[in-house]
Protein backbone atom coordinates (compact mmCIF):
# COMPACT_ATOMS: atom_id res chain seq x y z
CA UNK A 1 0.00 0.00 0.00
CA UNK A 2 1.01 3.55 -0.27
CA UNK A 3 1.40 5.73 2.54
CA UNK A 4 0.35 8.83 3.02
CA UNK A 5 1.26 10.36 5.79
CA UNK A 6 -0.61 13.87 7.03
CA UNK A 7 0.40 15.92 10.00
CA UNK A 8 -3.50 16.46 11.51
CA UNK A 9 -4.13 12.33 11.73
CA UNK A 10 -0.86 11.87 13.04
CA UNK A 11 -0.95 14.39 15.43
CA UNK A 12 -4.91 12.83 16.57
CA UNK A 13 -2.99 9.44 17.85
CA UNK A 14 -1.19 11.56 20.22
CA UNK A 15 -2.65 12.49 23.52
CA UNK A 16 -3.13 16.23 23.92
CA UNK A 17 -0.98 17.96 26.25
CA UNK A 18 -2.86 17.44 29.75
CA UNK A 19 -3.63 20.78 31.56
CA UNK A 20 -1.30 20.43 34.28
CA UNK A 21 1.59 20.27 31.80
CA UNK A 22 0.56 23.14 30.19
CA UNK A 23 0.40 25.01 33.81
CA UNK A 24 4.20 23.56 34.55
CA UNK A 25 5.73 25.08 30.75
CA UNK A 26 3.41 28.06 31.85
CA UNK A 27 4.84 28.56 35.50
CA UNK A 28 8.59 27.56 34.45
CA UNK A 29 8.86 30.34 32.11
CA UNK A 30 7.43 32.93 34.24
CA UNK A 31 9.99 31.44 36.88
CA UNK A 32 12.84 31.58 34.44
CA UNK A 33 11.94 34.87 33.42
CA UNK A 34 11.98 35.99 36.99
CA UNK A 35 15.07 34.49 37.75
CA UNK A 36 14.85 30.57 37.41
CA UNK A 37 13.61 27.46 39.59
CA UNK A 38 15.06 24.07 39.96
CA UNK A 39 12.46 21.30 38.44
CA UNK A 40 10.75 19.38 40.88
CA UNK A 41 10.73 15.92 39.25
CA UNK A 42 7.81 13.66 39.43
CA UNK A 43 9.24 9.96 39.17
CA UNK A 44 11.17 8.59 42.32
CA UNK A 45 13.22 5.21 42.22
CA UNK A 46 12.69 2.99 45.50
CA UNK A 47 16.08 1.90 46.67
CA UNK A 48 14.36 -1.72 47.08
CA UNK A 49 13.21 -1.49 43.55
CA UNK A 50 16.76 -0.92 42.06
CA UNK A 51 18.07 -3.28 44.07
CA UNK A 52 16.05 -6.02 42.80
CA UNK A 53 16.25 -4.97 39.25
CA UNK A 54 20.16 -4.63 39.48
CA UNK A 55 19.89 -8.27 40.41
CA UNK A 56 17.44 -9.73 37.66
CA UNK A 57 20.24 -7.78 35.42
CA UNK A 58 23.01 -9.24 36.49
CA UNK A 59 21.32 -12.79 36.38
CA UNK A 60 19.60 -12.30 33.03
CA UNK A 61 21.79 -14.15 30.09
CA UNK A 62 20.81 -13.04 26.76
CA UNK A 63 20.48 -15.67 24.27
CA UNK A 64 22.02 -15.34 20.99
CA UNK A 65 20.83 -16.90 18.23
CA UNK A 66 23.04 -18.58 15.71
CA UNK A 67 24.32 -16.65 12.28
CA UNK A 68 22.63 -18.47 9.67
CA UNK A 69 23.45 -15.08 7.59
CA UNK A 70 24.31 -12.11 8.92
CA UNK A 71 22.36 -10.24 6.59
CA UNK A 72 19.37 -11.91 7.09
CA UNK A 73 19.84 -11.61 11.06
CA UNK A 74 20.08 -8.02 11.28
CA UNK A 75 17.52 -7.04 8.86
CA UNK A 76 15.47 -9.71 10.76
CA UNK A 77 16.29 -7.40 14.07
CA UNK A 78 15.02 -4.53 12.01
CA UNK A 79 12.08 -5.55 10.07
CA UNK A 80 11.35 -8.79 12.40
CA UNK A 81 11.37 -12.76 12.36
CA UNK A 82 8.82 -12.68 8.64
CA UNK A 83 11.57 -10.65 6.62
CA UNK A 84 14.44 -12.80 7.86
CA UNK A 85 13.05 -15.58 7.04
CA UNK A 86 12.37 -14.54 3.59
CA UNK A 87 15.94 -12.69 3.23
CA UNK A 88 17.22 -16.65 4.09
CA UNK A 89 15.27 -18.08 1.36
CA UNK A 90 16.72 -15.93 -1.07
CA UNK A 91 20.08 -15.81 -3.47
CA UNK A 92 22.87 -15.51 -0.84
CA UNK A 93 26.55 -14.66 -1.85
CA UNK A 94 29.42 -14.25 0.36
CA UNK A 95 31.59 -11.90 -0.54
CA UNK A 96 34.36 -11.26 2.01
CA UNK A 97 36.37 -8.61 0.11
CA UNK A 98 38.11 -5.93 1.45
CA UNK A 99 39.85 -2.34 0.56
CA UNK A 100 41.47 -0.45 3.00
CA UNK A 101 41.56 3.38 3.02
CA UNK A 102 43.92 4.94 4.95
CA UNK A 103 43.34 3.60 8.49
CA UNK A 104 40.19 1.90 8.04
CA UNK A 105 39.87 -1.81 6.51
CA UNK A 106 35.94 -2.08 4.84
CA UNK A 107 34.75 -5.55 4.54
CA UNK A 108 31.52 -6.30 2.77
CA UNK A 109 30.95 -9.58 3.71
CA UNK A 110 27.70 -11.05 2.51
CA UNK A 111 24.62 -9.50 -0.14
CA UNK A 112 21.62 -11.61 -0.41
CA UNK A 113 19.45 -10.67 -3.72
CA UNK A 114 15.64 -11.43 -2.91
CA UNK A 115 12.84 -11.17 -5.72
CA UNK A 116 9.76 -11.50 -4.60
CA UNK A 117 7.98 -10.85 -1.28
CA UNK A 118 8.37 -7.69 0.77
CA UNK A 119 12.22 -7.47 -0.31
CA UNK A 120 12.42 -6.25 -4.29
CA UNK A 121 16.25 -6.11 -3.71
CA UNK A 122 19.97 -6.35 -2.92
CA UNK A 123 20.32 -6.52 1.08
CA UNK A 124 23.83 -6.63 2.37
CA UNK A 125 26.20 -6.19 5.55
CA UNK A 126 29.57 -5.88 6.18
CA UNK A 127 32.21 -4.83 9.15
CA UNK A 128 34.21 -1.71 9.07
CA UNK A 129 37.81 -2.18 11.22
CA UNK A 130 41.12 -0.32 12.00
CA UNK A 131 43.48 -1.55 9.21
CA UNK A 132 46.17 -4.10 10.35
CA UNK A 133 49.30 -2.85 12.32
CA UNK A 134 47.19 1.02 12.85
CA UNK A 135 45.74 1.81 15.96
CA UNK A 136 42.62 3.87 16.20
CA UNK A 137 39.35 4.62 17.36
CA UNK A 138 36.55 4.22 15.50
CA UNK A 139 33.41 6.02 15.82
CA UNK A 140 29.99 5.67 13.55
CA UNK A 141 28.20 8.58 11.78
CA UNK A 142 25.42 9.88 14.06
CA UNK A 143 27.33 9.12 17.77
CA UNK A 144 29.06 11.89 19.39
CA UNK A 145 32.27 11.69 21.16
CA UNK A 146 31.45 11.35 24.34
CA UNK A 147 28.97 8.89 23.86
CA UNK A 148 29.50 5.30 25.58
CA UNK A 149 31.55 3.34 22.67
CA UNK A 150 30.35 0.41 21.32
CA UNK A 151 26.27 0.42 22.65
CA UNK A 152 23.24 1.18 20.13
CA UNK A 153 22.40 3.68 21.60
CA UNK A 154 19.14 4.52 19.52
CA UNK A 155 18.10 0.57 18.64
CA UNK A 156 16.07 -0.70 21.81
CA UNK A 157 15.28 -1.17 25.33
CA UNK A 158 17.73 -4.07 26.07
CA UNK A 159 21.05 -2.16 25.48
CA UNK A 160 22.32 -1.85 29.85
CA UNK A 161 25.01 0.55 29.56
CA UNK A 162 27.62 0.42 32.23
CA UNK A 163 27.37 3.70 34.66
CA UNK A 164 31.35 3.65 34.03
CA UNK A 165 31.40 2.50 29.77
CA UNK A 166 34.30 4.51 28.15
CA UNK A 167 33.31 6.94 25.86
CA UNK A 168 35.13 6.95 22.20
CA UNK A 169 36.88 9.94 23.27
CA UNK A 170 38.24 8.46 26.42
CA UNK A 171 39.23 5.55 24.44
CA UNK A 172 41.09 7.49 22.07
CA UNK A 173 42.78 9.21 24.50
CA UNK A 174 43.93 6.35 26.74
CA UNK A 175 45.57 4.29 23.94
CA UNK A 176 46.94 8.16 22.26
CA UNK A 177 45.22 7.41 19.02
CA UNK A 178 43.09 8.81 16.15
CA UNK A 179 39.57 8.85 16.03
CA UNK A 180 37.63 8.22 12.78
CA UNK A 181 34.66 8.78 11.91
CA UNK A 182 34.12 5.82 9.46
CA UNK A 183 31.30 5.37 6.73
CA UNK A 184 30.18 2.68 4.27
CA UNK A 185 26.90 3.85 1.64
CA UNK A 186 25.86 1.98 -0.76
CA UNK A 187 25.72 3.65 -3.76
CA UNK A 188 23.89 1.21 -6.32
CA UNK A 189 24.52 -1.53 -8.52
CA UNK A 190 26.34 -1.00 -12.05
CA UNK A 191 24.54 -3.29 -14.46
CA UNK A 192 26.05 -3.20 -18.06
CA UNK A 193 28.09 -0.22 -17.69
CA UNK A 194 24.73 1.76 -16.10
CA UNK A 195 24.58 2.43 -12.29
CA UNK A 196 20.70 1.14 -11.30
CA UNK A 197 20.51 3.56 -7.92
CA UNK A 198 16.54 2.63 -6.47
CA UNK A 199 15.86 3.76 -3.21
CA UNK A 200 18.59 2.97 -0.83
CA UNK A 201 19.06 2.36 2.81
CA UNK A 202 21.82 2.20 5.16
CA UNK A 203 22.32 2.00 8.49
CA UNK A 204 26.14 2.23 10.54
CA UNK A 205 25.74 0.41 14.18
CA UNK A 206 28.45 0.41 16.86
CA UNK A 207 30.14 -2.90 17.86
CA UNK A 208 31.54 -4.38 21.75
CA UNK A 209 34.67 -4.67 19.70
CA UNK A 210 35.25 -1.25 18.30
CA UNK A 211 33.92 -2.07 14.40
CA UNK A 212 31.33 -0.77 12.94
CA UNK A 213 28.70 -2.98 11.42
CA UNK A 214 27.31 -1.41 7.98
CA UNK A 215 23.72 -2.48 6.57
CA UNK A 216 22.69 -1.64 2.67
CA UNK A 217 19.71 -1.88 0.83
CA UNK A 218 18.61 -1.33 -2.34
CA UNK A 219 15.40 -1.21 -3.38
CA UNK A 220 15.19 -2.30 -7.16
CA UNK A 221 12.61 -5.23 -8.72
CA UNK A 222 15.02 -5.08 -11.95
CA UNK A 223 18.49 -5.96 -10.34
CA UNK A 224 20.05 -8.87 -12.41
CA UNK A 225 20.19 -11.93 -9.79
CA UNK A 226 23.17 -14.16 -11.24
CA UNK A 227 26.26 -11.32 -10.71
CA UNK A 228 26.41 -7.54 -10.72
CA UNK A 229 28.82 -4.95 -9.12
CA UNK A 230 28.07 -3.21 -6.23
CA UNK A 231 29.27 0.52 -5.81
CA UNK A 232 29.68 1.49 -2.00
CA UNK A 233 31.01 5.04 -0.83
CA UNK A 234 33.23 4.64 1.50
CA UNK A 235 35.02 7.46 3.53
CA UNK A 236 36.71 8.28 6.74
CA UNK A 237 38.59 11.18 8.21
CA UNK A 238 39.48 11.96 12.08
CA UNK A 239 37.94 13.74 14.81
CA UNK A 240 39.36 15.60 17.45
CA UNK A 241 38.76 14.49 20.99
CA UNK A 242 35.99 17.44 21.21
CA UNK A 243 34.26 16.65 18.56
CA UNK A 244 35.33 18.68 15.46
CA UNK A 245 35.52 17.17 11.95
CA UNK A 246 38.96 17.19 10.51
CA UNK A 247 37.33 17.61 7.17
CA UNK A 248 39.06 21.06 5.81
CA UNK A 249 42.46 22.40 5.33
CA UNK A 250 44.51 23.30 7.20
CA UNK A 251 43.73 19.94 8.84
CA UNK A 252 41.90 17.90 5.93
CA UNK A 253 42.30 14.04 6.83
CA UNK A 254 38.80 13.06 4.46
CA UNK A 255 39.65 9.89 2.88
CA UNK A 256 36.82 9.03 0.22
CA UNK A 257 36.48 5.83 -2.97
CA UNK A 258 34.02 4.30 -4.69
CA UNK A 259 34.64 0.46 -4.06
CA UNK A 260 33.68 -1.23 -6.86
CA UNK A 261 32.70 -5.02 -5.92
CA UNK A 262 31.93 -7.66 -8.24
CA UNK A 263 29.09 -10.03 -6.46
CA UNK A 264 28.43 -13.79 -8.08
CA UNK A 265 25.47 -15.22 -5.56
CA UNK A 266 26.27 -18.93 -5.18
CA UNK B 1 19.80 36.77 20.55
CA UNK B 2 16.98 35.86 21.13
CA UNK B 3 15.37 38.09 23.32
CA UNK B 4 13.41 36.94 27.21
CA UNK B 5 10.16 37.94 25.65
CA UNK B 6 10.74 35.41 22.38
CA UNK B 7 11.88 32.54 24.46
CA UNK B 8 8.66 32.67 26.34
CA UNK B 9 6.65 33.40 23.06
CA UNK B 10 8.45 30.66 21.21
CA UNK B 11 8.23 27.94 24.30
CA UNK B 12 4.75 28.77 24.45
CA UNK B 13 3.64 28.17 21.11
CA UNK B 14 6.29 25.48 20.35
CA UNK B 15 5.26 23.27 23.85
CA UNK B 16 2.44 21.09 22.43
CA UNK B 17 4.79 19.59 19.86
CA UNK B 18 7.36 19.50 22.27
CA UNK B 19 5.08 17.29 24.68
CA UNK B 20 4.31 15.49 21.63
CA UNK B 21 7.67 14.78 20.73
CA UNK B 22 9.16 13.68 24.11
CA UNK B 23 6.18 11.09 24.84
CA UNK B 24 6.41 9.55 21.70
CA UNK B 25 9.64 8.83 22.60
CA UNK B 26 9.25 8.30 26.43
CA UNK B 27 5.84 6.99 26.85
CA UNK B 28 5.25 8.39 30.27
CA UNK B 29 3.28 11.30 30.74
CA UNK B 30 5.59 12.34 33.64
CA UNK B 31 8.92 11.31 32.34
CA UNK B 32 7.62 13.26 29.24
CA UNK B 33 6.70 16.66 31.00
CA UNK B 34 10.09 15.96 33.20
CA UNK B 35 11.95 15.97 29.98
CA UNK B 36 10.29 19.22 28.72
CA UNK B 37 10.63 20.99 31.92
CA UNK B 38 14.32 19.82 32.06
CA UNK B 39 14.47 21.26 28.92
CA UNK B 40 13.29 24.31 29.27
CA UNK B 41 15.88 25.28 31.82
CA UNK B 42 18.84 23.68 30.08
CA UNK B 43 17.70 26.31 27.05
CA UNK B 44 17.13 28.92 28.92
CA UNK B 45 20.53 29.00 30.80
CA UNK B 46 22.07 28.76 27.06
CA UNK B 47 19.98 30.80 24.98
CA UNK B 48 22.58 33.16 23.90
CA UNK B 49 23.92 30.47 21.69
CA UNK B 50 20.65 30.70 19.19
CA UNK B 51 22.14 33.04 16.88
CA UNK B 52 19.35 33.04 14.16
CA UNK B 53 15.55 32.38 14.82
CA UNK B 54 15.07 30.16 12.39
CA UNK B 55 17.20 27.59 14.23
CA UNK B 56 15.18 28.12 17.52
CA UNK B 57 12.78 24.99 16.59
CA UNK B 58 15.32 22.66 16.09
CA UNK B 59 17.68 23.65 18.80
CA UNK B 60 14.93 23.38 21.50
CA UNK B 61 13.85 20.11 19.62
CA UNK B 62 17.21 18.37 20.31
CA UNK B 63 17.36 19.70 23.97
CA UNK B 64 14.21 18.06 24.57
CA UNK B 65 15.60 14.57 22.76
CA UNK B 66 18.67 14.69 24.37
CA UNK B 67 16.43 15.08 27.66
CA UNK B 68 14.40 12.04 27.29
CA UNK B 69 17.58 9.70 25.79
CA UNK B 70 18.91 10.90 29.42
CA UNK B 71 15.70 9.37 31.16
CA UNK B 72 15.84 6.47 28.77
CA UNK B 73 20.16 5.84 29.48
CA UNK B 74 19.47 6.32 33.34
CA UNK B 75 16.20 3.69 32.82
CA UNK B 76 18.32 1.38 30.57
CA UNK B 77 21.09 1.25 33.31
CA UNK B 78 18.66 0.52 36.13
CA UNK B 79 16.29 -1.54 34.88
CA UNK B 80 14.40 -3.06 31.90
CA UNK B 81 12.52 -1.33 30.43
CA UNK B 82 9.14 -3.37 30.47
CA UNK B 83 9.45 -3.26 34.53
CA UNK B 84 10.13 0.38 34.21
CA UNK B 85 6.57 0.91 32.56
CA UNK B 86 4.61 -0.50 35.50
CA UNK B 87 5.90 2.51 37.57
CA UNK B 88 3.38 5.32 36.76
CA UNK B 89 1.04 6.28 33.97
CA UNK B 90 2.02 4.98 30.80
CA UNK B 91 0.43 6.51 27.42
CA UNK B 92 -1.84 4.01 25.23
CA UNK B 93 -1.64 4.25 21.66
CA UNK B 94 -5.57 4.76 20.75
CA UNK B 95 -6.81 1.11 18.58
CA UNK B 96 -5.37 2.06 15.48
CA UNK B 97 -3.67 0.43 13.13
CA UNK B 98 -1.23 3.35 11.95
CA UNK B 99 -0.91 4.11 15.81
CA UNK B 100 -0.02 0.47 16.40
CA UNK B 101 2.64 0.74 13.65
CA UNK B 102 4.28 4.01 14.50
CA UNK B 103 4.52 2.57 17.87
CA UNK B 104 6.73 -0.59 16.49
CA UNK B 105 8.97 1.38 15.13
CA UNK B 106 12.53 1.78 16.84
CA UNK B 107 12.97 5.40 18.37
CA UNK B 108 15.76 6.26 15.50
CA UNK B 109 13.29 5.70 12.70
CA UNK B 110 9.88 6.55 14.93
CA UNK B 111 11.64 10.35 16.00
CA UNK B 112 12.19 11.87 12.14
CA UNK B 113 9.16 10.37 11.03
CA UNK B 114 7.08 12.10 13.83
CA UNK B 115 8.79 15.23 13.38
CA UNK B 116 8.85 15.56 9.80
CA UNK B 117 5.59 14.35 8.92
CA UNK B 118 3.42 15.07 12.01
CA UNK B 119 5.32 18.11 13.27
CA UNK B 120 6.37 19.63 10.07
CA UNK B 121 10.04 19.72 10.27
CA UNK B 122 12.47 19.92 6.89
CA UNK B 123 14.76 17.40 6.57
CA UNK B 124 17.25 19.68 7.66
CA UNK B 125 14.83 21.35 10.82
CA UNK B 126 14.98 17.41 11.19
CA UNK B 127 18.67 16.35 10.83
CA UNK B 128 19.43 19.71 13.50
CA UNK B 129 17.30 18.48 15.86
CA UNK B 130 18.62 14.62 15.75
CA UNK B 131 22.14 15.98 15.42
CA UNK B 132 22.61 14.20 12.58
CA UNK B 133 23.32 14.73 8.65
CA UNK B 134 20.21 14.94 6.14
CA UNK B 135 21.21 12.28 4.31
CA UNK B 136 20.77 10.36 7.27
CA UNK B 137 17.38 11.68 7.94
CA UNK B 138 16.62 10.42 4.49
CA UNK B 139 17.89 7.31 5.22
CA UNK B 140 15.92 6.70 8.11
CA UNK B 141 12.21 8.14 6.84
CA UNK B 142 12.74 5.69 3.58
CA UNK B 143 13.45 2.92 6.16
CA UNK B 144 10.41 4.11 8.54
CA UNK B 145 7.94 4.67 5.50
CA UNK B 146 8.87 1.47 4.14
CA UNK B 147 8.36 -0.69 7.45
CA UNK B 148 4.84 1.49 8.17
CA UNK B 149 4.06 0.26 4.46
CA UNK B 150 4.81 -3.06 4.91
CA UNK B 151 3.30 -3.70 8.59
CA UNK B 152 -0.26 -1.72 7.53
CA UNK B 153 -0.60 -3.97 4.21
CA UNK B 154 -0.10 -6.78 6.04
CA UNK B 155 -2.53 -5.97 8.98
CA UNK B 156 -5.08 -4.60 6.54
CA UNK B 157 -4.78 -7.80 4.66
CA UNK B 158 -5.40 -10.04 8.60
CA UNK B 159 -8.17 -7.14 8.86
CA UNK B 160 -10.23 -8.25 5.65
Amino acid sequence: MKLNLKSEELKALYPDPPADYTHTVRRTLMNLDAGGEKPVMKKKLSLSLALIIILICILGVAAIAAMLSPTADIFGWFYGEQIKEELLAGDIAPVGQSFTLGDVTYTLEEVIYKKDGDMNGLYGTGIISVAEGEEAVLIPEDYKVDDPAGYLLYYGEDETIPENAPSYADLAREKGCKLILATAIANGVILDGQKVVGDIGFTQLPQPNGTIRFTMEIIHEDLRADSYELSIYISNWEMTLTGEWLREEPNDTWLKEDWIITVTPE
Amino acid sequence: MISNEQFVHEITELSPALYRVSISILRKDADAQDAVQQALLNAWAAKEKVKQMESFRAWITRIVINECRNIQRYRMRIMPVDIMLEDGAVYQAEDSLLQEAISGLSETLRTPLLLHYMEGYSEKETAAALHISVTAVKNRLFRARRLLEGTLTDREATVE
